[in-house]
This record gives structure tokens, C-alpha cells and sequence, in this order.
């Protein structure tokens, strides 16, 4: 049976998505101030303006229901949908304005790129961009990175209502502490620590390298939410290449693999219990797939031979990997190189890592570790059952924080979100060889935008066809989700649909 | 032994203009994003192209430095002793156009100093004309809709509280 949404529902949805729009309006303050502090002014006229359009728009919408009114599963769902377009659309505004887009569509590209820590981007002229435009593109990163709702919440903008439902829905499942509210402030408070640790790391490097001081500073702040939240943006035309310096790239490693550790794993480190990093079906299904596919792109790049001796292609090939397997999207190579110089086998483990991404609750993208490490539980667990006497009951148990069963369900959980994602990729990649892009390239880029990674073949770019632009924006928006919430969403509003047809045919 | 020296020396000088002369042939020019985009059969090769001078120089070592040049919206890294970077005095940024050089150097799709980066190490730099100033003028329509919009926030979060009272009576 379907749910059916009544007006109250609506109202109800309207209310959370507003709140949610005022609260990324709010957020406009971190850009203005940075804008009024560097005297950029046009640009601090830019946040002002989609500070008020989006709070005026944002507080209309809270006031269609009654603060604190209770929000069910179905509406959380759907209100989780709707906050990452109404966010990115009150995001695209400032950047629409600051003339280095060639239109609004290209400005809502990014900002949904940046909230969903993509990192692929449509920016003319970056390296003219304004110092308070790349805050913002940046901060985007931290927003979204940490969840929408996280942020929400943790700042307790009027959403206590349906805090629960609304973290849940969002695809949070980290129960670190009792409280939703305590948990939002754990995951804030651990950001915090690799943001300021990063940021110093990065900012000795940039002076190291002769960077002037306060631009030191925002750099490495910049690079370090980017890399920590697994975004990607750069505030350089050339994004990580820009620096030239191998410390960067080693430094920006280790924030990917913060980035990508489950939020759970962080809390048991935290906690001193640093075996479960061991013994976690998740942590040990993500090493594998990092060092086959290091391995798998170490043999690539020696066959093309494009790269010359073993620290050359180790650097390229292990930074790469770790880019695309995080979700990060930075990269040291320029698009044209990935066809030509890194090849086919090297390319084609990019791709793999960025299909199967870093770890469930943490800021990565793609299918997850997790639901790979369950699928691959589940197919030994058939092949036992297939070889064990019929009246024999075979279990299977893995470890992911304690000791657990497999079950049906989890296994078809596991298996409906890897088909959905596949699904996904393929039909992105498709799409963009029905525009006439190669094969491999239009692929490479579809699971780059589904997977929220941001690595790019040079296929986004502000010419490319407006229908790609939306294809990817969906895909991006529906990979951070991971389809469900958006499936949620589409299939409510097609029922909406249909009962006011019927409503007047039968008027 | 007179002869055999004048033989010699008669055969390197002729074997030796060639080469210069090759060497003058073999400067390509090209833009950045070409270099970008891996023409075939250009690595190794002595380029010259012009650019943008943008963000800073960057320390590469004791005596070199990385300058990136911004050509048809595309930078390239380039090597290079840091007294050719001196000549620079303006880098494009938000408020600057970039002084404009011309680069002479040789083009490393994957250079093997530089951990496989795409770079050019420059033998000459030349300054083709100074930065200027980009003009951009605050809007004040902008602000006049952004403190619009920000009043009717108030004024409807005024509502909100009010709201939010009635439900807690």
C-alpha cells in the first residue's frame, strides 16, 4: 500500500524544508564576513542578498505548520529529499551572482556538487574567483559533508520536532551517544579535530612553498574540508597539481582516509578500542578493495609506460585511488591524461574505486564498503548452504562493531542499493555517450557524479549539453541519498499527481 | 697534422649547423591547454607559449621556483630558476589581471624530476605586458533585495515565535 499525503503532510514538509533554508541562508554569514574582512564588496553584496532571499524564502515555508509538529518516516523522508535541492538552490544563489557562471543551472550545479561533497564543478575563471566565493564553495563541503540535517540539528534551529526522523532519514545511523543532538555535537566535535589539525599541517606547508600568510591560512583551511569531507574542490584552476609539492598530496591522504573511516569507527578509536579497526567486516572490506585496486593501478601505469620508475607511478597511482576510492575528486593530472597516460587497466580501477566508495556514515560516497563486504559474506554463505546436507541450517556472521547474524534482509538491503547505483552509473554513462562522448569517459564521469567524487575526464565543463548538466546534478543529489529518500520523493509527488487528475476527471 | 685538424674542425662546424639549425626548427608553440590536452609527440620538446602569470611563485627549492600560466583557461606549472620569476610583479587574482609572459622551455607530460606532473622547465622567461587592475563595481541593487529580504525574515520569524508561544500555552 501506498502512503498517500494529505495537506497536513505538505504543510508539515514545507515547515522542516523551510527551516532547513533558513538555516543554509544563516550559513551565508561565514562567506559575508570573509567577504567584509577582505574587502570584497560586491561579493559581501552577493551573501547579503541570498542571506535575505533565502531566509525571507525559508521562513514563509517554516510558517505553513506550527513549530515542533511531529514528523513521521514518510515525511522525513521526503523532507530530506527536498532540503538537499531547496539547500542547493538557496546555495546557487550568491555564486549565480558572482559572474563566474554561465548561468543559474551552472551555479546549482556546484552548489549541489559542493553540498554533496562531489567536488565537480562548472566554474569559469576560477583562479580570478574571489577569496569569499571559495569560502563559500568550500564551506559547502563542510555543510554537506557532515549531512544537512547534522548541521541542522546541532545548531538546533527549531528542529526538534522531528530530529530523529529527520537524522535517520538522511542515512545516519551513528547511535555514538544516546542523544541525536550529543551525537550531531560527536561528529561536529571529531570534524573539528581533523579540520584544525589539517589546516595547520596544510598552512606550514603553504608557507613552506612562500604563500603569503593569511593565504596560507584559508588555503589549507579550504583543502583541508575539501580532503576531510571528501569534496574536492580546490580554489586553483589546477586543484591539488597547483602546489607541486608531495608533503600536500601525502598530508591530503591522510585526511581522505579520516574523511572515509564510519563515524562508529571514529567513536571506538576515540574510545581507545583501536582492534575494531581490525576486525570490522567494513574497515577490512575497504582495505582490500584499496590495495587490489593500488595494485590493479600500479600494473596499469607501468604498462603505458607514460609514467617512469617505481616512486612515479606509486605517487600517481596510490593518490588517485585513495582520491577516487574516498570520494574525494582531487586530482594531479589533467583530463586528457586520464585516457591517454594513465590507460586502460589504471583507469578502469579509478573507476572501480570511485563505484565502490569509502564507508557507511562518514562523508564518502558510493556503494560502501560495508554493503560490498556483506555481498561478499553472502555469497560464501550461499555457496555453503549449497554444499551442506539439506536438513543442515547454515549461518554466517560478521562483525561490524559487534558480532551479528547475516540476514535475508540485510543481504537484500545490501544488494538493492548496489543494484540502484549500478544502475545508475550505467545509465549516466549512456546518456553521456548518446552526447557523443567516449564510452569509457561518459562512464567515468557518470560514477564520478553518482558516487560523489568529483574526478573528472574533462566532460564537465560549462559547454557541455544543459540535459547532462541535470543528469548529473540528479545523479549527484541521488547518490548522496543513496536513491532512497529521492525515490521516496518521486514516487509521493507521482501519487500527488495522480489524485488530482482523477480529481478532476471525476469533477 | 695541420690538415687533419683543419679536416676536423671543418667537419664539426658543418656538423654542428644542422643541429642549431634543428634546434631553432624544433621550438613549437602551442597554448596551455593544448599542453593539456597530450599532443602526440610533443614530450621532450621545446615549447613556447604565453600566459597569465596567476595566484604567486611558488618555492620549488633553494634557487627554483613554480610559476602557473594561465592560457585559454588552462594553467600550466612551470619550472624555473627564481631569477626569471623576479620579472613578474603582478599575479592575477580577483583584483589583478596577471602579468602576461612568454615562456620558452622544455615540456614534461609526466616529468620524472617532479613525481610524473605535467610541467614545462623554462630556459627563458619573457614579460609580453603588465597586469592591470580588474574593476568590480559593488551593486547596490544586491543589497537593497538582501536587506528586503532579510526584513520580511524578521518580521515573519516574529510571527513564528508567536506561533510557537500559542503551541506551548
Amino acid at each position: 500500500m501506498w502512503v498517500k499525503l494529505d495537506r497536513r503532510d505538505a504543510r508539515t514538509i514545507a515547515h522542516y524544508t523551510g527551516l532547513l533554508i533558513v538555516g543554509v541562508g544563516l550559513a551565508m554569514v561565514v562567506p559575508l564576513v570573509t567577504a567584509l574582512v577582505l574587502k570584497e564588496w560586491d561579493p559581501a553584496l552577493d551573501y547579503l542578498m541570498g542571506m535575505g532571499l533565502s531566509c525571507a524564502a525559508g521562513m514563509a515555508l517554516a510558517l505553513s505548520s506550527p513549530p515542533n509538529t511531529p514528523l513521521n518516516r514518510t515525511n522525513a523522508l521526503i523532507v530530506t529529499a527536498l532540503a538537499w535541492l531547496a539547500a542547493s538552490l538557496a546555495a546557487a544563489l550568491p555564486l549565480a551572482f558572482s559572474g563566474n557562471y554561465g548561468s543559474y543551472l551552472d551555479a546549482l550545479f556546484d552548489a549541489m556538487s559542493g553540498l554533496t561533497t562531489s567536488g565537480l564543478t562548472l566554474v569559469q575563471d576560477l583562479d580570478h574567483l574571489a577569496m569569499s566565493h571559495n569560502m563559500w564553495r568550500h564551506f559547502t563541503h563542510l555543510i554537506g559533508g557532515q549531512g544537512i540535517v547534522v548541521a541542522a540539528v546541532s545548531i538546533a534551529i527549531g528542529l526538534r520536532g522531528g530530529a530523529m526522523s529527520l537524522y535517520i532519514a538522511e542515512g545516519r545511523d551513528e547511535k555514538i551517544l544516546p542523544n541525536v543532538v550529543h551525537t550531531t555535537r560527536f561528529i561536529w566535535f571529531v570534524t573539528a579535530v581533523y579540520v584544525v589539525l589539517g589546516t595547520v599541517a596544510l598552512t606550514v606547508v603553504n608557507l613552506n612553498l612562500g604563500m603569503e600568510t593569511a593565504r596560507s591560512g584559508l588555503h589549507a583551511f579550504w583543502a583541508t574540508i575539501a580532503t576531510y569531507d571528501t569534496g574536492g574542490f580546490g580554489p586553483q584552476s589546477m586543484n591539488a597539481l597547483y602546489y607541486h609539492s608531495w608533503v600536500f598530496e601525502f598530508i591530503t591522504v591522510i585526511l581522505m582516509i579520516g574523511g572515509t573511516l564510519n563515524f562508529n569507527l571514529h567513536a571506538d578509536v576515540w574510545r581507545g578500542d583501536r582492534k575494531e579497526l581490525f576486525r570490522n567486516i567494513e574497515a577490512r572490506a575497504w582495505g582490500s578493495n584499496v590495495l587490489i585496486l593500488v595494485i590493479f593501478s600500479t600494473i596499469g601505469l607501468a604498462a603505458t609506460t607514460a609514467f617512469n620508475g617505481v616512486p612515479e607511478i606509486l605517487r600517481k597511482g596510490v593518490y588517485h585511488i585513495f582520491s577516487a576510492n574516498t570520494g574525494t575528486g582531487h586530482q594531479t593530472l589533467y583530463a586528457a591524461q586520464w585516457a591517454k597516460d594513465y590507460g586502460g587497466l589504471a583507469m578502469g580501477a579509478v573507476i572501480l574505486a570511485m563505484a565502490f566508495g569509502g564507508m557507511a556514515s562518514s562523508t564518502a560516497g558510493g556503494i560502501k564498503a560495508l554493503r560490498l563486504g556483506l555481498i561478499a559474506k553472502g555469497i560464501v554463505w550461499r555457496v555453503r548452504e549449497s554444499l551442506a546436507p539439506p536438513s543442515a541450517v547454515i549461518k554466517q556472521r560478521f562483525h561490524h562493531l559487534d558480532d551479528r547474524d547475516l540476514t535475508d534482509s540485510l543481504l537484500n538491503s545490501a544488494f538493492m542499493v548496489f543494484i540502484l547505483y549500478m544502475f545508475s552509473y550505467i545509465t549516466g554513462g549512456l546518456i553521456g555517450a548518446a552526447y557523443g562522448y567516449p564510452i569509457g569517459d561518459a562512464l567515468f564521469e557518470s560514477v564520478s557524479a553518482a558516487a560523489n567524487v568529483g574526478l573528472s575526464t574533462g566532460i564537465t565543463n560549462p559547454a557541455m549539453p544543459a540535459l547532462l548538466k541535470i543528469v548529473y546534478i540528479v545523479q549527484m543529489w541521488a547518490g548522496r541519498l543513496e536513491f532512497v529518500a529521492l525515490l521516496a520523493l518521486f514516487a509521493s509527488l507521482a501519487i500527488a499527481l495522480r489524485r488530482r487528475r482523477a480529481g478532476r476527471r471525476s469533477a | 697534422m695541420r690538415r687533419v685538424f683543419t679536416s676536423l674542425l671543418a667537419i664539426c662546424i658543418l656538423g654542428l649547423l644542422p643541429a642549431t639549425a634543428l634546434a631553432a626548427e624544433t621550438i613549437v608553440d602551442v597554448t596551455p591547454a593544448e599542453m593539456a590536452s597530450v599532443i602526440e609527440g610533443l614530450d621532450g620538446s621545446t615549447v613556447r607559449f604565453s600566459g597569465e602569470v596567476v595566484s604567486e611563485a611558488l618555492r620549488a627549492d633553494e634557487e627554483n621556483v613554480w610559476l602557473n600560466v594561465l592560457g585559454d583557461g588552462v594553467a600550466m606549472g612551470v619550472f624555473m630558476p627564481a631569477e626569471y620569476a623576479e620579472k613578474v610583479s603582478i599575479f592575477g587574482d580577483y583584483r589583478h589581471n596577471g602579468d602576461i609572459v612568454q615562456i620558452v622551455g622544455v615540456y614534461h607530460e609526466a616529468c620524472d624530476e617532479h613525481g610524473g606532473d605535467m610541467d614545462v622547465h623554462a630556459t627563458e622567461l619573457t614579460l609580453v605586458s603588465s597586469g592591470t587592475p580588474r574593476e568590480q563595481p559593488p551593486q547596490a541593487w544586491k543589497g537593497v533585495v538582501g536587506v528586503l529580504g532579510l526584513l520580511f525574515a524578521l518580521l515573519q520569524s516574529r510571527r513564528f515565535r508567536r506561533m510557537k508561544d500559542e503551541v506551548v500555552t
